[in-house]
C-alpha cells in the first residue's frame, strides 16, 4: 500500500468506530427522503452501515467483482431511498472497481464509509 | 423518523388490479420498488433470479415486468430471451445501472418494452409501466378482436352466447402465457377441446401436445405413465419408457380426470410442478422437462380437496388460473350453432347440411343436454341417419330429447340422486347400473360404442364402471 492510500484507507476504518464524527455539513444537503419509504429507510441505513465491513474485507482481498456489485446495487437503490450521492458513490466505486484502481476504490471507500455513518446517525 | 408516512393503500386484495414482477437481485431495490409500484395500485411479486422468476412465471400471469440487467446465474439478456419465448406478449421493462450502450441495445432489439437507467426515477418508472401494462391489456383485445372478425373459432370452439364468450375470452388472456391451467366443467362440456385450443393459441402450438386421461390408466400404472420407467424398474418393464411429461417436452401436457390420480401419483406430480424435474420409476438420472401443464376434471377439485381425496397444495399449484367450463343447459342458444357445426361437418363435399326445423331447435333448446356437447353430438350423428329429408324433424331426435320428462337418460337420473326416492324398491344408482349394463351387451362389451349410446363420455363410463365394480 503506498501512503496516500494507506491513509484513506485509515480514514475508513476510523469512520467504522462507534462514537460522534464530525462531518462536513454538505453531506446531508441532497437528502431527500420521501414520506411513502421513509419507514424503509433506517434498515436501509443499517444494512449499508454494516456492508461497509464487507466492503473493505473485499478491498483488502482485491475481491473487484465483489466491490463492482456492491456498487452497483448503490445506484440502484441509493437515490431510491432518497439519497442522491449514494448512488453517485456506487457508481464511482463499480467504475473503480472495474479499473481495478486501488487509489480510487480507497477514496471511494472513505468518502462512502463518511457518508453512511453520518446517515446513519441522523436517519437511522 | 424525519416524516409521517401516510400508509399507501395496499392492492394486495384486488385481483383485478395489475400484477407486476419485479426481477432484482438487490433486496433493497426490489423492496423499494415493491413499495413505489402498490403505491401506485400494482399487485406486485419479486424475483431475486431469472431462474426464479421462470419459475414462477408459471404460475402467475403478470401484465408487465421490470427486470434487472445485471443478475446472477442467467444473465438479464438470457432471462429477456426465456421469458420472450415463453410469454411473447408480456413487455418487459430493463433496468440497468449500466449506461453501456451496447446492452440496452441488444435488450430493447430483443423485445424489451423500454429501458430504464438506475437510479430510477419514481415518474418515469410510473409511466413507463403505466404504458406497459396497457399495451399489455390492448394486446389480449387485440387477439380477441382479430379472433373474432377472421370468425374462426379456436379449435372448433362453437357459441357465442355470453358464457361462451367470456371463456374464449379468458382463453386469450392465459394461451400465450406459461401459466398452468385447471379446467373444470361437466363430462362431455368440451374441456378437452378448450385444453387444445389453449395449446394452439400458445407460443408452444408447433410442440407436442400429449393428453393422458387419468381415469383411464390403471393406479397401479399411473407414475410410469406420466413419468416413465427404468428399464427393469418392475417385472414388464423390459426396456425405459418415456413418460408423458418427458414426451410433453417443449410442449403440452393435457391431465384430464386428474382427480382420479392416486395419491403417490399426486404427490410426485406436486414435486413435479415445483422443480419442474423429476426421476423415472426405478431410479436412473433426474430428468428436466419444459412442459405446460393443463388439467381438467368433472369434478369440483375444491370438493375433492375438503373430502380428503385430493391434495390441497397440488389443488393450488393447478388452480392457478381455473376455467370453468359452463354446461351445455347454460348456453341458450349454443346448442342451436353447435348442432349446426356438426350438421356442417358430416355434410358430403359441396352439398347443403341438414337443416333443423323450428320445433326441433324449440325441443333441443328446452332439454337439459346432461352428457352436454358430447350427447349433442350423439344425437345430430343419429338424427341425420334417420331423416327422412334435408330437415331434421322433432321425430329424428332421439326419445329422451323429445320426451325429457318421460325418459331421462341415466346421466339426468344421476344428476337428480340428491333428491332421489327409491323407486320400487330401486334406488336410481341401480337404474344407472342396469342401463350401463344394458347398453354394453347391446355394444358387445365395446366401450365407447356403449358410451355414445348412453350419452356420456369414456372417463365417465370407466369412473361409473368402477363405481358398480363392472370393470372386468
Ligand atoms: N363449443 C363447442 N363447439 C363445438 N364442439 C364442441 C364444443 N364443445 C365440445 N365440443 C365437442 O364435444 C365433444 C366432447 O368434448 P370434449 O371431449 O372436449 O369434452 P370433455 O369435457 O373433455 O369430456 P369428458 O369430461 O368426458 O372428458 C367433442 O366431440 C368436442 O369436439
Amino acid at each position: 500500500m503506498s501512503n496516500d492510500e494507506e491513509s484513506r484507507a485509515g480514514v475508513l476504518s476510523r469512520s467504522l468506530q462507534p462514537g460522534p464524527l464530525r462531518v462536513s455539513h454538505d453531506v446531508f444537503a441532497r437528502v431527500a427522503i420521501d414520506p411513502d419509504t421513509a419507514d424503509l429507510v433506517p434498515a436501509f441505513l443499517a444494512r449499508r452501515r454494516s456492508e461497509l465491513v464487507s466492503l473493505m474485507h473485499a478491498f483488502g482481498r482485491s475481491d473487484y467483482d465483489a466491490l463492482r456489485k456492491s456498487g452497483h446495487n448503490l445506484v440502484g437503490s441509493g437515490a431510491g431511498y432518497g439519497f442522491p450521492r449514494l448512488s453517485e458513490l456506487g457508481a464511482e466505486l463499480s467504475a473503480a472497481a472495474r479499473d481495478k484502481d486501488r487509489a480510487a476504490l480507497a477514496a471511494t471507500l472513505a468518502t462512502l464509509s463518511e457518508h453512511i455513518v453520518a446517515w446513519h446517525e441522523r436517519y437511522g | 423518523m424525519i416524516t409521517d408516512r401516510t400508509p399507501s393503500s395496499s392492492p394486495a386484495g384486488d385481483v383485478t388490479a395489475p400484477l407486476v414482477l419485479v426481477i432484482d437481485d438487490d433486496e433493497d431495490t426490489r423492496a423499494l420498488l415493491h413499495r413505489w409500484l402498490t403505491g401506485d395500485g400494482y399487485r406486485v411479486e419479486c424475483a431475486e433470479s431469472g431462474e426464479s422468476a421462470l419459475r414462477s412465471l408459471h404460475r402467475m400471469l403478470p401484465d408487465a415486468v421490470c427486470l434487472d440487467l445485471e443478475l446472477p446465474g442467467w444473465s438479464g439478456l438470457e432471462t429477456l430471451a426465456r421469458i420472450r419465448a415463453h410469454h411473447p406478449r408480456l413487455p418487459v421493462v430493463i433496468l440497468t445501472a449500466d449506461s453501456a450502450v451496447g446492452t440496452v441495445v441488444s435488450a430493447v432489439k430483443s423485445g424489451a418494452w423500454d429501458y430504464l437507467v438506475k437510479p430510477i426515477d419514481r415518474t418515469k418508472l410510473s409511466t413507463t409501466l403505466r404504458n406497459a401494462v396497457e399495451r399489455s391489456r390492448m394486446a389480449v383485445q387485440l387477439a380477441q378482436l382479430e379472433r373474432e372478425a377472421s370468425g374462426h373459432p379456436p379449435m372448433g370452439l362453437v357459441g357465442e352466447s355470453p358464457a361462451m364468450r367470456s371463456l374464449l375470452r379468458q382463453i386469450d388472456r392465459v394461451a400465450p402465457t406459461d401459466v398452468t391451467v385447471l379446467i373444470q366443467g361437466e363430462s362431455g362440456t368440451g374441456k378437452e377441446l378448450v385444453a387444445r385450443a389453449i395449446h394452439e393459441c400458445s407460443a408452444r402450438r408447433a410442440e407436442p401436445w400429449v393428453a393422458v386421461n387419468c381415469a383411464a390408466v390403471p393406479e397401479t400404472l399411473q407414475e410410469s405413465e406420466l413419468f416413465g420407467h427404468e428399464r427393469g424398474a418392475f417385472t414388464g418393464a423390459a426396456t425405459r419408457h418415456l413418460g408423458r411429461f418427458e414426451q410433453a417436452n417443449r410442449g403440452t401436457l393435457f391431465l384430464d380426470e386428474v382427480a382420479e390420480l392416486s395419491p403417490s401419483a399426486q404427490a410426485k406430480l406436486l414435486r413435479v410442478l415445483q422443480e419442474r424435474r423429476f426421476h423415472r420409476v426405478g431410479g436412473g438420472a433426474e430428468v428436466a422437462s419444459d412442459f405446460r401443464l393443463i388439467a381438467a376434471s368433472h369434478r369440483d377439485l375444491a370438493d375433492e380437496v375438503a373430502a380428503g381425496r385430493f391434495r390441497e397444495d397440488l389443488y393450488f399449484r393447478l388452480a392457478v388460473f381455473d376455467l370453468a367450463v359452463p354446461p351445455l343447459r347454460e348456453r341458450g342458444g349454443d346448442v342451436v350453432s353447435i348442432a349446426r357445426a356438426f350438421l356442417a361437418e358430416r355434410a358430403a363435399p359441396g352439398a347443403r347440411p341438414l337443416r333443423l326445423s323450428s320445433e326441433t331447435q324449440m325441443c333441443m333448446m328446452s332439454y337439459p343436454w346432461p352428457g352436454n356437447v358430447r350427447e349433442l353430438r350423439n344425437a345430430m350423428e343419429r338424427a341425420s341417419v334417420v331423416a327422412a329429408s334435408d330437415e331434421i324433424a322433432v321425430a329424428d331426435l332421439p326419445q329422451r330429447v323429445r320426451q325429457p320428462a318421460a325418459a331421462p337418460a341415466p346421466e339426468v337420473r344421476a344428476a337428480a340422486s340428491v333428491a332421489a326416492a327409491p323407486a320400487g324398491g330401486r334406488t336410481l344408482d341401480d337404474l344407472e347400473r342396469d342401463a350401463i349394463v344394458d347398453a354394453l351387451r347391446k355394444a358387445h362389451n365395446n366401450r365407447t360404442e356403449a358410451g355414445r349410446a348412453l350419452g356420456i363420455g369414456r372417463s365417465t363410463l370407466y369412473r361409473k364402471l368402477k363405481k358398480y365394480s363392472l370393470e372386468s
